[in-house]
């Protein structure tokens, strides 16, 4: 990364680190531009590298054992860096580090883990600027009292955003707004960070509120403000110990989240993934103010603002069905309400075919039921039914895929925004030639 | 009228039980058949907002069991989660518990396997009245606690020798406990091993006055306490015994009011605000990190992943743990025979990653096993059609124990294995011919490396897997 680095990168560039573990700390030298930032990218499915994909890991550590190193990155006053899909971890102090005021740095679809001081720790000293944004990363037990993220300085509006994100075991705080005002959070969970879930001291006078909105919080303690009025939270499930200085949002509640748990089965292995929400869980389909595009996992929310769940998405809305069927004796996929499923199918760079049948009910409104083929590094494909309700109509689409990586995800999609009647959309005999 | 019964939606308690299609629509409705030992009943994909009370008592040897049947193999051939919830709305908890022992006590052998409970008032599977003994509870999760004293997910009460089994389950996202082990006891026989917990505001496993109580290959993480004894253990006391298991970014890993009455070993402590309150080091326990795998992410695609494996770094997954380890994990999956080679923590580190260079099809990858460890893949099944499976599979030099294998599985069917019989380093097929059962509808193919060589070169790889 460092050789990278040292090219050096120039505004616009973009870096791909292919699969594999990284042992060194990079000080970034450069700041992009408006526009064209330097891009680092972890390229986890190798279809920018190696063609086989994998972990990329950036560590601390020289032997998984020691904190050998204090940051994986460091920066002075460097702007418009961005990083995605990166593992992170191990350092003895904050995971990444910027000391003096960098601007318009995007950190994406990063795992952050065992840093000794803080996972990320950003200065925001202009004022008035649009500031970091972080969005679908995990982070997992910032060591001893300090932050998943800590924003620190001591700047009226920095317009940080940070959405999408996992915060597990914090022994501090989840988020730190510490002088940062404007600093916006939405569609995170927030589990165990002791101390409080998001933090808010410091603010200069003639700042903007830090807000908290669409995340869903258990254990630990909630929101604390150091002067009422740092802090705004509204559309939160709060399940924590109260915290301090944060007036109740009229529209947050204290539902328990209900997130879907594994299937268990002896010696069955069955596919799980932590945190989505179940169907009937409260937080499933609450009306929210604003929300992120996309999940942690990378799976777009439903249109209707009714249909978004707080935190992860609740994609899971996939049952198997016997009763409305395209085939006899088979059993079809329902979507019982909007929600997408994915499907890994493997191919090789040849003319491929893929079909599938869609079956809507009456009441279904909205964006009729799609099929969508990704492939990472490609532009989605998308075929729209357009056949009536209550048929079996056919989605069909034959091309060439790229030669790595070597699958794509096939995604059934419903887009329904009906409330009432009956709006469940079946999918039956997918087919690959 | 004997077993087994059936339970489902759809069902009438007014049924007799005995077939799905008289299935009763309660778990209440077959506990008043009543049930007698050695009875088991099927409880197919659902929900089931009721509180069961077990009112009948197992025997030795035969207990009454109560599975769900999250494949559909037994029940609606379709399978999913089987849901036991003390709410009525999914918002409230309606209810005090989702299973409860009677009051007249003595309900003794009593196994429940394959639920998922979550939202009662307080403990959602309560064994205390009357001092049940030899409970087993296995392949459960428990979530969504009460935030009350006895919101827990297990909440265990016995004055005498109880002899629980509490086995691959899963407790998470709660604002309470997750096992609570209570009655003041010299040595309770409980065993709690392969579970995982995750986000539990107090503890995750606690132990009040509760001696005797064996806690192996357990994963902790961000929990208020992992394992604690609140109130001392009686004179005489068999200590709890915790070892192989993982605390990760907990308030308090291992915690006790006595010194000596929580005795640990062999356990991977690392990011907790306090590791140990009166306990002592065990002397091959370490401060290694868990390194747990991360899910890849990459925008758009939600790619498989399961919490608690271990990454290929963490240095937990080849150390050899204590003579108490599982031979199972979290999942199902057979640990190594090599005591080395099996992971501390619930979930066994599956050491499987895509290779380009060793590979029977020029410009192709196989999937490279690095040590022993389980590489599984679903595959559709249609109806009993005859299915015949090959893969390619090549061991290097070094690799010791039984050579690689597949094994096609399907959930209540014998496993059908084939083991390499051919040289080392070369390309050897693998067939098998299998006839599927209905249901459930897919088959588990795994490819399988059982090295127990520790130096060298020992790798398995796998390619060309053909399915017809």
């Amino acid at each position: 990364l460092t050789g990278a680095e040292d090219i050096p990168v120039a505004a616009g560039d973009t870096v791909y680190v292919g699969p594999g573990v990284y042992r060194e700390k990079l000080t970034v030298d450069v700041s992009g531009a408006a526009g064209t930032p330097i891009i680092y990218i972890g390229d986890v499915t190798g279809c920018y590298t190696d063609g086989i994909g994998g972990l990329v890991r950036w560590t601390g550590s020289a032997d998984d054992i020691a904190l050998t190193r204090d940051h994986c990155i460091e920066a002075t006053s460097k702007n418009y860096r961005s990083f995605r899909g990166f593992m992170l971890d191990m350092c003895s102090s904050h995971v990444l580090h910027i000391t003096t005021g960098a601007l318009f740095w995007t950190i994406q679809d990063c795992w952050v883990a065992c840093g000794l001081l803080d996972g990320l720790y950003l200065t925001c000293v202009a004022a008035d600027v649009p500031g970091h944004e972080i969005e679908r990363c995990w982070f997992w037990g910032a060591y001893n009292l300090n932050y998943g993220i800590r924003f620190s300085g001591a700047t009226q509006k920095t317009d940080n955003e940070v959405r999408n994100c996992v915060f597990m075991g914090d022994p501090y705080c989840g988020v730190g707004v510490l002088g940062a005002g404007g600093t916006d959070i939405s569609d995170c969970y927030f589990q165990m960070d002791t101390l409080y879930s998001v933090r808010a001291t410091s603010l200069p006078a003639g700042y903007t509120a830090a807000t908290a909105k669409n995340c869903v919080l258990v254990g630990g303690t909630s929101f604390y403000a150091a002067t009422l009025g740092f802090l705004l939270e509204d559309h939160n499930s709060i399940n924590s110990a109260a915290g301090l200085n944060v007036a109740a949002g009229a529209n947050s509640d204290t539902a328990m989240p209900l997130f879907e748990m594994p299937a268990l089965e002896p010696g069955y292995v069955l596919p799980w993934r932590p945190l989505g929400a179940t169907v009937g869980h409260a937080t499933s389909a609450v009306a929210r103010a604003l929300f992120g595009t996309m999940d942690i996992y990378g799976v777009t929310r439903t249109a209707t603002a009714a249909k978004n769940s707080r935190g992860p998405t609740a994609h899971r809305f996939i049952a198997r069905d016997v009763t409305t069927v395209r085939t006899v004796g088979g059993a079809s996929l329902k979507l019982p309400d909007c929600g997408r499923h994915q499907m890994w199918i493997p191919i090789t760079a040849v003319s491929t075919t893929i079909t599938v049948y869609v079956y809507r009910e009456a009441n279904y409104a909205g964006t009729n039921p799609q099929m969508i083929i990704k492939q990472p590094g490609q532009a989605d494909l998308t075929i729209t039914d357009a056949g009536p309700a209550g048929t079996w109509n056919a989605l069909t689409h034959t091309w060439v895929p790229a030669a790595v990586p070597t699958y794509v995800v096939v995604e059934l999609v419903s887009g329904n925004t009906a409330v009432a009647g009956n709006y469940a959309v079946y999918f039956d005999d997918l087919g690959v030639t | 009228m004997p077993g087994p019964y059936y339970v489902g939606p759809g069902g009438n308690d007014a049924n007799a039980g005995t077939s799905w299609a008289a299935r009763k629509l309660t778990l209440n409705g077959a506990e008043n058949i009543p049930v007698v030992a050695g009875d088991t009943v099927y409880v197919g994909p659902g929900v089931y907002r009721e509180m069961l009370t077990c009112d009948v008592a197992g025997a030795a040897g035969s207990p009454i069991s109560y599975i769900g049947d999250v494949t559909g193999r037994r029940t609606d051939g379709v399978g999913g989660v089987v849901r036991v919830t003390g709410s009525n709305d999914d918002i409230a908890f309606t209810r005090a518990h989702c299973v409860e022992c009677a009051a007249a006590g003595g309900k003794h052998y009593r196994l429940f396997q394959g639920f998922s409970f979550d939202r009662s008032q307080f403990a959602e599977l309560e064994a205390q009245f009357g001092d049940p003994t030899n409970w087993i509870i296995r392949d459960c999760t428990f979530t969504a606690m009460a935030g009350q004293a006895a919101g827990h997910g297990v909440y265990i009460v016995s004055a005498a020798a109880s002899g629980h089994l509490i086995e691959r389950c899963v407790f998470g996202s709660a604002y309470n406990g997750g096992i609570y082990l209570g009655g003041s006891h010299i040595n309770s026989g409980d065993v709690i091993r392969n579970c995982l917990f995750v986000g539990l505001t107090l503890s995750a496993i606690g132990s009040a006055s509760h001696g005797g109580v064996s806690i192996t290959n357990c994963t902790f993480v961000a929990c208020g306490d992992g394992v604690r004894v609140s109130l001392a253990l009686p004179v005489n006391f068999i200590a709890v015994i915790v070892e192989n298991s993982l605390f990760w970014s907990c308030q308090y890993g291992l915690r006790s009011t006595t010194l000596t009455h929580l005795v640990e070993n062999y356990n991977a402590l690392f990011g907790n605000s306090t590791n140990r309150t009166n306990v002592a080091v065990g002397a091959q326990s370490n401060a290694y990190p868990a390194l747990l795998a991360p899910p890849l992410q990459s925008p758009g695609y939600a790619m498989p992943w399961h919490l608690g494996d271990l990454s290929q770094w963490s240095l937990l997954r080849q150390i050899t743990g204590s003579a108490n380890a599982a031979v199972d994990d979290l999942y199902g999956r057979t640990r190594p025979v090599t005591a080395a080679k099996k992971s501390w923590g619930a979930v066994q580190w599956q050491p499987v990653s895509r290779d380009a260079v060793t590979v029977h099809t020029v410009g192709g990858a196989s999937v490279k096993l690095a040590d022993a460890g389980r590489h599984a893949i679903w595959v559709p099944t249609s109806g009993i059609l005859p299915m015949t499976f090959s893969v390619y599979v090549y061991r290097e030099a070094n690799y010791a124990g039984t050579n690689p294998s597949l094994v096609v599985k399907q959930p209540g069917q014998a496993d059908q294995v084939v083991v390499d019989a051919g040289a080392a380093g070369g390309w050897n097929p693998l067939t098998l011919n299998v006839t599927p059962v209905a249901l459930p509808g897919y088959l588990v193919v795994e490819l399988v490396s059982e090295n127990t060589a520790v130096a060298g070169n020992y790798a398995a790889y796998f390619d060309d897997l053909v399915i017809t």
